[in-house]
């Protein structure tokens, strides 16, 4: 950072007058991506009104509007399913949801959410290639691939926790390979912290905090010079240390959620948790051998579609790693790398259904990959030797300029494939076969001409949800009085203005109200279709038959077919005995 | 050396006191001199008259809140310490973050502290004060002759009670060098080792001072190290505080958990604060002082059960600054249960008293030590022992509330207390239980982990000891409760960065 004087030299203004400094080129970037990603966000979301952009995005406003407007606002309504921190963020600027409606109703402060985060991410970046020593040319245009990849701008706009992940991950690497070089505590420290954070976005952290634990670990154990106990015992402490406040998160989370809901991993046994979802989309959890081959290929096929280069930096990377023995800097690559296994397992084994969105930290992976391999110096810190101190002879310059040019000529292969994974990416978020359930949306916000039939439906998602809101809006009814399971019906819960009038999931005393809607003052209901994941809605589950023809429970009112590809749809139904 | 603002004139002899006291005289100085002088400052009364009345305003308050209105009391009362918690653990955070990033430690290497030729060096004043203690006397006698600085330069002081007859003549068998002055201070009320100390200083002929107890084991070169401080540092640091450590960490569990709990002060927190504007506690031995500086202050309070907390405090009011010595000096930990809480019940007690003492006129304690100081005393003296005090209270009803869910917790803890509470207990705990493993990381004493793991039991031991604190400071505000020593068993550290 530096004063900049504004006015050529012969004007002398004092330098205390005008105080700016240059931010870093690292706070550039940030400020700049955080900008556009915003714009964009605000386009699509405002402007072009494509809510089905934000999915499971819109989801997390709802639960952070719950918490804080539902009819039983508490802490806990944040839901234990799913990690709390993307929740909680949100919880700040739902609260100003009178300032500026479309915070809530178009779910606009998810978008920011994750602008905000994706710009962090693509400073980690920026700053992980800074400290690993690539020149600075190559520094700007690496971190332009990673922020103008096509899958990375969708996950910055689009209010989805992918972009807290991806960021919170970089944070790990970062730190842990500054562990790694220096030896402070405060690195260890660092690193131990933000794997927490991870823990709390995404449960998928756990792969990385084993992956940082036995690093940490076997680096402690080689570096230690003493006798086997002693290294034993130091390496155990340093790992101790490092996945103490994971450790501390893992089980505070699982406590509380045991004491509140009486389960400890909801994530696993829910009834809206992962596997039920799978069951209830008909697909099973344990594959046959066949299918788990045809997973995995269609894995690989995927992440190659983002970053089709992936082998090719694979070899570069581990080539120039081993061939300078600097095998600190496998750590970084070897974290995300461990994330991304796991993932693949998870898609394999059936446990997860098969998105595109789960393969997003190949892209990363492959910058940081990159960014190690042109590194001018190892990440040990000693600087490249290419000739010997001794008087150059016109060999020596030869060389010095023959190491010079092939680093460049290095540079410039990498930026161009990574420009060509951009590319790539582009056409693998548009394909529907990649981008499953999501590209249609996609392409019908891209589009310029008449859409197809299947993209304009893809554009519709939520707008039936919005219709049922207004419809329960307008009839003016009082607190507490219109039950629904929000799993499905989040979007209208949230959209509504009067979101008191439901009863919703995280009521305390919404199983109460369940089982007895009369007595409690409820005079309506509304069931989704029992389709899909309709079958795990609550009311649909309490009362078998409940869509089709009000379980016993009440009479028809109002039927609204989904307008959107989406097919569930909703029925409103008065409960039989309330006025 | 190199150009010093000080001036390197050698001194022989140190100032002799302007006028021979006679030994009434003297114990009269020791023990009332600070209480003439700056009876604001000097703990010989627990509390002032405001302290007083203002104590029992709010005690009454509470008490008709609690007839009048008892929920709304109740939650006024855990609101208050739900903020206080909140904002020890905010302070904590503080400290923790400035120990792993910058500790700030006066480093002399041993190239730098033999250096000074001895003409150069300063008479030093070392005092020892031991009361019933025959069995360790020998140790520190062998201790000081140990050390690097010359012999003639040494003004040794041990203070022995004049009524003590076991340590008089184990020292007088132990047959100690000619610079060792045994002083026996006349009995007297407070029998306290400070007004001990006071009356050694009467006496001492040193430019600078330093005191060790009957079981220290200095490094050599530590006296050294000292002087060439000094002569780097600014006027405005008086004192010099070095580590202690124990060297007995292994003999049981207790001894590990106080050998964690010294690493995490005097390896980390200590670093932390000094060179800050937060008043230094001042360990009890290994404190380096320019005797000038102490006389201007008022020497020790006699009064005060932890006389080196409370001179640390007066200094920093004074204007003076301590800074960190990085030299060790080994003591023995308390290896037996009764006798620790005995020993942690005193600490807590002096605590107590030097935070009453210092917020007698909090403006004017606010004015001396700046904002930053005043928040930082107050954390450091007054929330340790309050927070010790409370903890047991509130895990009890955390368990209670987990177990039971009796209604009258829910009352008294709205969701604004519970949540921040909630969130201060846990945080605050783990950061606590983390920190013992940051330090034993950084002192690189991993066989102590094992002993951090169980650190929870250490802290009910430490509530015991202020619960007691709290009842001798109502009952018996200067009783000073012997630690016994010599319980300790040879044992070799294996220290390794």
């Amino acid at each position: 950072m530096q004063a900049i004087a504004l006015r050529p030299k012969f004007v002398a203004i004092p330098r205390r007058l005008i105080r700016l400094h240059r931010p870093s080129d690292a706070l550039i970037w940030f400020w700049t991506c955080l900008v556009a990603y915003l714009a964009v966000a605000f386009y699509v979301t405002l402007i072009a009104h494509s809510q089905g952009l934000g999915q499971d995005g819109v989801s997390r406003v709802a639960i952070a509007n719950r918490i804080l407007f539902s009819g039983d606002p508490h802490l806990a309504a944040v839901g234990f399913v799913w990690s709390p921190l993307p929740e909680l963020v949100l919880v700040p600027l739902v609260a100003l949801k009178s300032v500026w409606p479309a915070l809530v109703q178009d779910a606009f402060a998810g978008n920011i959410v994750s602008a905000l985060f994706m710009a962090g991410a693509a400073y980690q970046v920026f700053r992980f290639l800074e400290e690993v020593g690539v020149p600075r040319w190559v520094r700007w245009l690496l971190t332009a691939t990673f922020a103008l990849h096509p899958m990375i701008i969708l996950y910055a706009i689009n209010s989805m926790s992918e972009a807290m992940f991806i960021f919170f991950l970089l944070l790990v690497a970062r730190h842990l390979q500054r562990w790694l070089r220096t030896q402070e505590i405060s690195a260890l420290v660092s690193t131990a912290f933000y794997l927490a954070m991870l823990y709390l976005t995404r449960y998928e952290a756990t792969a990385a905090a084993a992956a940082v634990v036995v690093i940490v670990g076997f680096a402690t154990f080689t570096r230690t010079k003493s006798v086997a106990r002693r290294r034993m015992r130091a390496a155990v402490l340093d790992s101790f240390i490092v996945v103490a406040p994971f450790a501390t998160a893992f089980v505070l989370w699982a406590l509380t959620s045991w004491l509140i809901t009486g389960t400890a991993f909801q994530q696993l046994s829910s009834s809206y948790g992962n596997a039920a979802q799978l069951q209830s989309r008909g697909l099973s959890t344990s594959l046959t051998l066949g299918q788990e081959l045809a997973a995995s290929s269609q894995a690989l096929h995927w992440m190659l579609a983002l970053e089709p280069f992936l082998p090719v930096v694979i070899v570069a990377c581990v080539t120039v790693i081993v061939w300078r023995r600097d095998w600190i800097a496998l750590a970084a690559p070897a974290v995300l790398g461990a994330v991304l296994a796991f993932m693949f397992w998870a898609q394999v084994s059936g446990s997860v259904l098969q998105l595109l969105r789960y393969f997003i930290v190949v892209i990363p992976l492959v910058i940081l990959m990159v960014g190690v391999t042109l590194a001018r110096r190892s990440t040990a810190g000693s600087p490249q030797r290419a000739t010997s101190r001794l008087e150059p002879g016109w060999r020596d310059r030869w060389l010095t300029l023959l190491w010079a040019g092939g680093r460049t000529v290095a540079a410039v292969a990498g930026i161009v494939l990574m420009s060509l994974s951009v590319q790539a990416g582009y056409r693998a978020v548009m394909d529907p076969t990649i981008n499953v359930g999501y590209a249609a949306e996609l392409q019908a916000l891209m589009q310029r001409g008449p859409l197809t039939h299947a993209e304009r439906l893809a554009s519709l998602r939520f707008v039936t949800d919005h219709q049922v809101s207004q419809y329960v809006d307008s009839l003016h009814l009082g607190r507490g009085t219109v039950l629904v399971d929000d799993f499905l019906g989040f979007d209208i819960v949230m959209s509504s203005s009067n979101t008191q009038q439901y009863v919703i999931t995280s009521d305390r005393d919404f199983q109460q109200v369940l089982a007895d809607p009369a007595g409690n003052g409820v005079r309506y209901f509304l069931v989704p279709s029992e389709q899909a994941l309709g079958k795990l809605d609550a009311i649909n589950r309490a009362y078998p038959g409940a869509y089709a023809n009000g379980g016993g429970l009440g009479t028809l009112i109002k039927q609204f077919n989904n307008v959107s590809d989406d097919t569930t749809n909703w029925r409103l139904y008065r409960v039989t005995g309330t006025g | 050396m190199g150009a010093t603002k000080r001036t390197r004139a050698p001194r022989r002899t140190g100032k002799k006191p302007v006028r021979t006291l006679s030994p009434a005289e003297a114990t009269a100085e020791a023990v009332d001199g600070l209480r003439l002088r700056h009876p604001e400052l000097s703990a010989s009364r627990v509390l002032n008259k405001r302290q007083g009345l203002v104590i029992l305003g709010i005690a009454a308050a509470c008490i008709l809140g609690f007839v009048v209105a008892p929920i709304g009391t109740g939650i006024a009362v855990s609101g208050c310490i739900a903020a206080v918690y909140l904002l020890v653990f905010a302070s904590n955070v503080g400290v923790f973050r400035r120990l792993i990033h910058t500790p700030h430690v006066v480093s002399v290497t041993d190239e730098e502290a033999r250096a000074i030729p001895d003409d150069q060096l300063p008479v030093y004043t070392v005092m020892i004060a031991a009361y019933h203690e025959p069995e360790v006397i020998a140790t520190v006698l062998r201790s000081l002759a140990a050390l690097d600085y010359p012999a003639h330069l040494l003004d040794i002081k041990l203070l022995l009670e004049a009524d003590d007859d076991s340590t008089r003549s184990a020292v007088l068998a132990a047959h100690p060098a000619a610079n060792v002055d045994v002083v026996l201070v006349p009995p007297s009320h407070p029998r306290t080792k400070p007004k001990a100390l006071n009356f050694g200083l009467l006496l001492a002929r040193g430019e600078l001072i330093t005191i060790y107890d009957a079981e220290d084991r200095p490094e050599p070169l530590q006296l050294r190290r000292a002087v060439v401080a000094f002569s780097r540092a600014a006027p405005r640091v008086a004192c010099l505080q070095a580590r202690l450590e124990y060297h007995n960490p292994h003999q049981n569990l207790l001894t590990s958990w106080f050998a964690i709990e010294y690493l995490c002060w005097f390896a980390f927190a200590l670093p932390a604060i000094a060179g800050g504007d937060t008043p230094v506690p001042l360990g009890g031995t290994s404190m380096h002082m320019r005797r000038s500086v102490l006389m201007e202050i008022g020497g020790w309070d006699p009064f005060n059960v932890t006389e080196d907390c409370d001179l640390g405090v007066r200094l920093y009011r004074m204007g003076y600054r301590t800074e960190f010595l990085n030299s060790t000096t080994y003591e023995e930990a308390n290896s037996d249960p009764i006798n620790w809480i005995k020993q942690r019940s005193r600490w807590y007690k002096g605590y107590a008293q030097t935070w009453l003492v210092h917020m007698r006129h909090p403006r004017r304690l606010w004015r001396e030590l700046g904002g930053r100081g005043f928040c930082g005393f107050n954390m450091l003296v007054g929330a340790t022992t309050l927070t010790a005090l409370l903890n047991p209270v509130f895990w009890a009803l955390t368990l209670l509330w987990f177990f039971a869910h009796p209604t009258f917790i829910q009352s008294i803890f709205p969701s604004w207390v519970y949540f921040p509470g909630l969130a201060s207990m846990i945080a605050g705990n783990f950061l606590a239980l983390y920190v013992d493993f940051i330090v034993i990381r950084t002192a690189g004493r991993p066989e102590l982990m094992k002993a951090a793991v169980l650190a929870p039991l250490y802290w009910m031991l430490i509530s015991v000891g202020a619960l007691r604190a709290f009842l001798q400071l109502a009952i018996s505000p200067f009783f000073w409760e012997k630690t016994a020593h010599g319980l300790d068993r040879p044992q070799v550290i294996e220290a390794e960065a």
